[in-house]
């Protein structure tokens, strides 16, 4: 146990500087960028700009901004939209995580949930037709990108079966009306889903092929529940090895489907900064990111050993 | 998909005046039958960007926050220069140089306050030295350089009078300046508030709903940033009636889809306050369709897109030419062949079909630079660079030696929708009509202006939209020698000593000289006039008092929503 | 701990085992030839790249031309899959992005091998300090949202520092300096395993140099796992470019990017969705031949997967 703790401080601890350091090499690359966020094609003058860039400290030399941001960041600061005078960024994007985290979860949700279904029925009906359609609809799933299947389901529910849905799947206003959140979702889970549909088949299988299993399912049904059971906590495993990355890829992929759907989220705020130009967003977003992957594969690696008692640290 | 218009214009406003059908089959068009909730809802892309006037250069603040701000003077629909808080015209020297503006007694903050000559003064200072981009409205006036530069707080040709008077002293005679004065960076703001709150030129007073006091019909009683704000009419408000609206809720709502899908659902009143637009695919369905297009609106507003060439050679004497190569467009000689080559080569019909969303998002500019409807437009088909001629553009081409003589040619624009949409047409139709291969290149907007001002760029996007309905706004900042928004850099010593001329006579004795400025321009084709803006409002059929005039959405007060 | 592996490819490092090095080849090739599956992914692949070598040639219509027709036609027997919003035709545009697809996929999975290979190499070969420093970056840059860095390298590096003109090439390099991680870590953990085999250990008393030894005997021996890392790198290069296209980071209009396409069209799915289906379809089909070619590939070159 306390091998553990120790093993979550150390992790915690890198965590933080990996954030720092990949944030500071986007904040350094950003502010190699000529020019900045105040121009415009209105009446600006040099006074006019020399007063913005003062106000945000960006008169200053390089290293003293960067110095400045790096104190600011450590406590948890990370400075004033550029675009939007006065709006500060930590709570901004405190509150924008929250919203793609519903999301995210609901995605990650249908990723296992749907997946492990999937793969667990084709494992179980091997070479009969429930198997061939769910292999083959993991095959063909896997290869369409998110926002392919966000495209043909706000095709789907959004104009085709208007009627039904009235448009609740699409409009964003007052986001956290539960109904607008499973469309996304899907969208956002489903190619993920295939994946690891594949995988649990897979190892299914194999479990299934051992010698235990097989003599626990010529006795009966108990036994072959309880076995089961066993075969699924095995097929878990090389789902759980991969829940970091497809947490990186459920992050990534909300980039896109927030901007779909609308959605209020961190991915929907990171482009339109990018488009903007409001590059202490952008920066502010990133060390978001940058924090979320590190703790999600934090969490998996913790969770790892309660499923696999092969592995301690 | 949002145009970044500053501010549109055009056309003297139809009064915009909606007869609408009320709901339920009734002809009502008096009011008479409200709704119980007269609650004003639309959405915007983006929140805010300034929310204190010594800053604010965007459309969409100004149009927003002309609700809770006034100043001395206002354009009404007509875009005419009304008293607002002053009291009467002001009183002008003889030699055009004091100003003295008597201000109304009864006028008061919504917290109460009254305004006094004080907080204007106060409120002028301040933004002179904030330096906002629109400081330079103060510009004219005594004292104004030290303040800019920080070497004092206090414009010495502000003098206070009485509490309800005080005169303004300019350093030359400036006919336009008094338009100015209508301006959102000439609005008063509480002295007693602002202090409170720290600095004069603090502005954290602004984002707060408590602090943020005005002396509009309306006041904020609630904001999260790029989420929402809230408004609701001012009690007893100083100026009389604020309209029946008892509260304006404001969402912000990237995505223009989803906006629109809530406002057909009933969610929001309208679409359009606040510089908003329809996706090209929406405005269309919105445009063609028998019944939906009773709930459009196309206002012209006051911007014009044009293509501009550089005009920097050895003999051009902007500041910002020096050290420049000569660029193929520049000179009397080959360059005009070529840019009367470019501009001929348009095919603005077709234009205006695939970029502005077949004419629902901006009408061709045939009349030059100064917009349709503006004082100083030139009249319909003025200018003749603008009628398509693919034979001649080709022949222009040949004169001035080819496609050899313009060399590679990269379009550059800042990133938008439009802007893409204008660039992929010009370049599909210099190629097809020219032989001319164009590149097209985006760039953020800060990296392109800095550009484009220093004459970066051989060939651009360029587009101005208008502050106020004077040709004086057009000339200064775009034409005239080193003029501080120019990216054509032309220099025209003829078109410098017209405009200072002109610049100093009030408006009506300066007209023609700025027509023929604007001739003058057209002449040279020192810019391909691509369109005019168009301003979309959507609004239910029982809505009344959407819409706006060229510069401005209408007042929220003239909102009234009926029974449905 | 190790690394949890990528989501394309979970379990590399445990399927690989070292083949039989005259066989391999042949070998593999029997075994591709009985999966239905990879075949069909190639057989598309093989058109894709027709399709791409055609529009360099000819379109039916060049693929920047706007009003070509009205805008928004839907598919007719002049234009068989439309013409978009600018009045463009779909079929031609389509075509003009398979070339840009092939390019990108390419190039991505050149650029990253090269990145990727010498690395792997060094840190299998040498081990120790080498290996220590090497996967301590691997780890690293596994812990950061590729894609999105990728994003932010694309538009540094044209936008802003102008390094590089914002084009196909920018996509690939910012795309291969954030997903060599792969190819690097597969290439390290074979040449941890054949520097200890028998042919290497004979080569290494002969008195072969070390780098004789990493390219004559060690890198031949694990191409096999290489071309498929490489070949599961197509598909995601691909998707990079459409992702960023799709949000407008991408290429420069009138470039007919599938993302670029899918972005114009979706806002009018209601009255013309050809505009957007197209694209989409067309880059799901290349997505999954891709994947199910790099499937058969690794089956074939796994002993493990034999049926």
């Amino acid at each position: 146990m306390r091998g553990t703790l120790l093993y979550i401080g150390q992790r915690l601890i890198l965590i933080a500087i990996t954030t720092v350091l990949v944030s500071s090499i986007v904040f350094l690359l950003l502010h190699q960028i000529p020019g900045n966020a105040f121009l415009n094609e209105t009446r600006t003058t040099p006074q006019a700009l020399a007063a913005d860039l003062r106000h945000y400290g960006l008169d200053l030399p390089l290293q003293q901004q960067y110095v400045n941001w790096v104190t600011a960041v450590v406590h948890g600061n990370l400075g004033e939209s550029l675009v939007n005078r006065g709006v500060q960024i930590t709570p901004l994007l405190v509150r924008e995580t929250s919203v793609s985290a519903t999301v995210g979860f609901f995605a990650l949700f249908v990723t296992i949930g749907l997946g492990m279904l999937l793969g667990v029925f084709a494992a179980l009906r091997q070479n009969t037709w429930v198997d061939y359609v769910a292999s083959s609809a993991a095959v063909v799933g896997y290869s369409i990108p998110a926002f392919v299947i966000a495209i043909f389901m706000l095709l789907i529910f959004g104009h085709y079966f208007f009627v039904w849905t009235q448009g609740t799947v699409y409009y964003n206003v007052g986001w956290g009306d539960w109904t607008q959140v499973p469309v996304p979702a899907i969208a956002l889970g489903l190619p993920y889903a295939s994946y690891v549909a594949r995988l649990t088949r897979a190892s299914m299988l194999e479990t299934i092929r051992t010698d235990y299993v097989r003599t626990a399912w010529a006795k009966g049904l108990k036994a072959r529940i309880v076995v089961l059971r066993h075969a699924l906590r095995n097929a878990l495993i090389p789902v759980v090895t991969i829940l970091g990355p497809l947490v990186t890829g459920i992050i990534t992929g909300s980039v896109v489907i927030e901007n779909i759907f609308g959605i209020p989220g961190l991915g929907k705020e990171f482009v339109t900064s990018i488009l903007a130009r409001d590059y202490n967003i952008v920066i502010g977003v990133f060390t978001f990111y940058a924090a979320l992957v590190g703790l999600a594969n934090l969490t998996v690696d913790v969770i790892y050993p309660a499923l696999d008692p092969r592995i301690r640290y | 998909m949002r145009r970044i218009a500053l501010f549109r214009s055009l056309a003297v406003a139809m009064g915009t005046v909606w007869v609408v059908a009320a709901c339920g089959g009734g002809g009502g068009t008096g009011g008479q039958n409200l709704a119980s909730d007269q609650t004003l809802s639309f959405p915007m892309v983006d929140d805010v960007g300034d929310l204190d006037p010594a800053h604010m250069s965007a459309a969409v603040d100004i149009d927003i926050f002309r609700n809770t701000y006034s100043g001395l003077y206002k354009f009404d629909d007509q875009l005419n220069e009304q008293p607002d808080i002053a009291d009467g015209q002001p009183q002008i020297s003889s030699d055009g140089l004091t100003y003295t503006f008597k201000m109304k007694h009864n006028a008061k903050f919504s917290n109460g306050d009254n305004v006094k000559a004080d907080d204007f003064i106060f409120s002028w200072d301040r933004a002179a030295a904030i330096q906002g981009d629109y400081a330079s409205v103060f510009q004219p006036v005594v004292g104004y350089d030290d303040v800019s530069n920080g070497k004092g707080d206090h414009m010495s040709g502000l003098k206070k009078i009485d509490d309800y008077s005080f005169s303004a002293t300019l350093t030359a005679p400036a006919g336009y300046w008094f338009t100015e004065v209508a301006l959102w960076t000439a609005w008063v703001v509480d002295k007693k508030v602002v202090l409170a709150a720290g600095k004069a030129t603090d502005s954290t007073w602004a984002s707060t709903p408590e602090t943020a006091i005005g002396t509009g019909q309306f006041k904020m009683t609630a904001r999260t940033p790029k989420q929402s704000i809230d408004f609701a009419p001012v009690a007893n408000w100083w100026g009389g009636s604020t309209g029946t609206v008892t509260k304006v809720h404001i969402e912000i709502v990237a995505d223009q889809k989803a906006q629109l899908t809530k406002y057909e659902s009933g969610g929001y009143t309208l679409i359009g306050f606040a510089n908003q637009s329809l996706t090209p695919e929406d405005v269309i369905r919105y445009h063609s369709d028998a019944q939906l297009s009773k709930q459009l609106t196309l206002q012209p507003s006051a911007r014009t897109t044009w293509v501009g060439f550089n005009q920097c050679s050895s003999s051009n004497q902007s500041k910002d030419c020096k050290g420049k190569p000569t660029s193929p467009f520049a000179g009397d000689g080959n360059g005009k062949l070529l840019r009367e080559a470019f501009s001929l080569a348009i095919d603005r019909d077709q234009l205006v079909d695939i970029a502005c969303s077949k004419g629902t998002a901006c009408v061709k500019a045939t009349g030059g630079v100064i917009t349709k409807g503006l004082k100083g437009y030139l009249g319909d088909n003025g200018d003749p660079w603008a009628a398509f001629d693919a034979n001649k553009a080709k022949q222009l081409l040949q004169q001035a030696g080819g496609a050899a003589a313009v060399g590679n040619l990269t379009y550059t624009y800042n990133a938008s929708a439009f802007n893409k949409a204008v660039c992929d047409n010009l370049a599909s139709q210099w190629r097809q009509n020219l032989g001319v291969t164009v590149q097209c290149a985006s760039t953020d907007r800060a990296s392109f202006f800095h550009a484009r001002s220093k004459c970066g760029y051989s060939i651009f996007r360029h587009s101005w939209g208008a502050d106020y309905d004077h040709p004086q706004d057009w000339m200064d900042f775009l034409f005239v020698t080193d003029a501080g928004s120019h990216g054509e850099c032309y220099s025209n010593s003829n078109l410098d000593s017209m405009a200072k001329d002109a610049n100093s006579k009030p408006l009506s004795q300066s007209l023609d000289t700025y027509k023929a400025m604007n001739k003058i321009l057209v002449d040279n084709t020192v810019t391909a006039n691509l369109v005019y803006g168009v301003q979309q409002y959507v609004a239910h059929p029982y809505v009344q008092g959407a819409g706006g005039n060229a510069l401005y959405d209408n007042y929220w007060s003239d909102v009234k929503i009926l029974q449905h | 701990m190790a690394q949890a592996a990528p989501v394309i490819q979970p379990d590399l490092e445990l399927s690989y085992e070292v083949p039989e090095q005259v066989t391999l080849l042949t070998d593999a090739w029997r075994r591709l030839r009985r999966n239905r599956l990879a075949l069909l992914g190639g057989a598309i692949i093989a058109v894709l790249f027709m399709v791409a070598l055609i529009s360099i040639v000819w379109t039916p219509y060049p693929v920047w031309l706007q009003a070509v027709g009205p805008t928004y036609q839907p598919p007719s027997l002049h234009h068989l899959l439309g013409l978009d919003q600018a009045g463009r035709d779909i079929l031609s545009r389509i075509m003009g992005g398979a070339l840009i697809t092939v390019e990108v996929g390419i190039g991505s999975a050149v650029i990253l091998s090269l990145i990727g290979i010498p690395l792997g190499l060094l840190a299998g070969f040498y081990r120790g300090r080498v290996d220590t420093v090497i996967s301590f970056f691997i780890n690293i840059w596994y812990g950061i949202p590729d894609l999105l860095v990728a994003l932010i390298l694309v538009f540094v590096l044209s936008d802003a520092l102008h390094l590089i003109p914002r084009g196909v090439f920018v996509i690939i390099v910012a795309f291969s300096l954030t997903r060599w991680m792969d190819v690097a870590r597969l290439v390290r953990g074979q040449s941890l395993a054949l520097r200890e085999r028998e042919f290497v250990e004979a080569a290494r008393m002969a008195g072969g140099r070390d780098l004789a030894l990493i390219f004559r005997h060690i890198f031949p021996n694990a191409l096999g796992p290489i071309i498929v890392q490489a070949t599961f790198a197509i598909p995601a290069a691909v998707l990079f470019e459409a992702f960023l296209s799709f949000l407008g980071l991408g290429l420069p209009p009138p470039t007919p990017s599938w993302g670029a396409m899918a972005s114009d069209g979706y806002h009018g799915m209601d009255f013309a969705p050809h505009i957007v289906l197209a694209p989409t379809i067309a880059l799901s089909i290349t997505l999954m031949a891709f994947n199910w070619l790099g499937d058969g590939l690794r089956d074939a070159f796994d002993p493990r997967m034999r049926r």
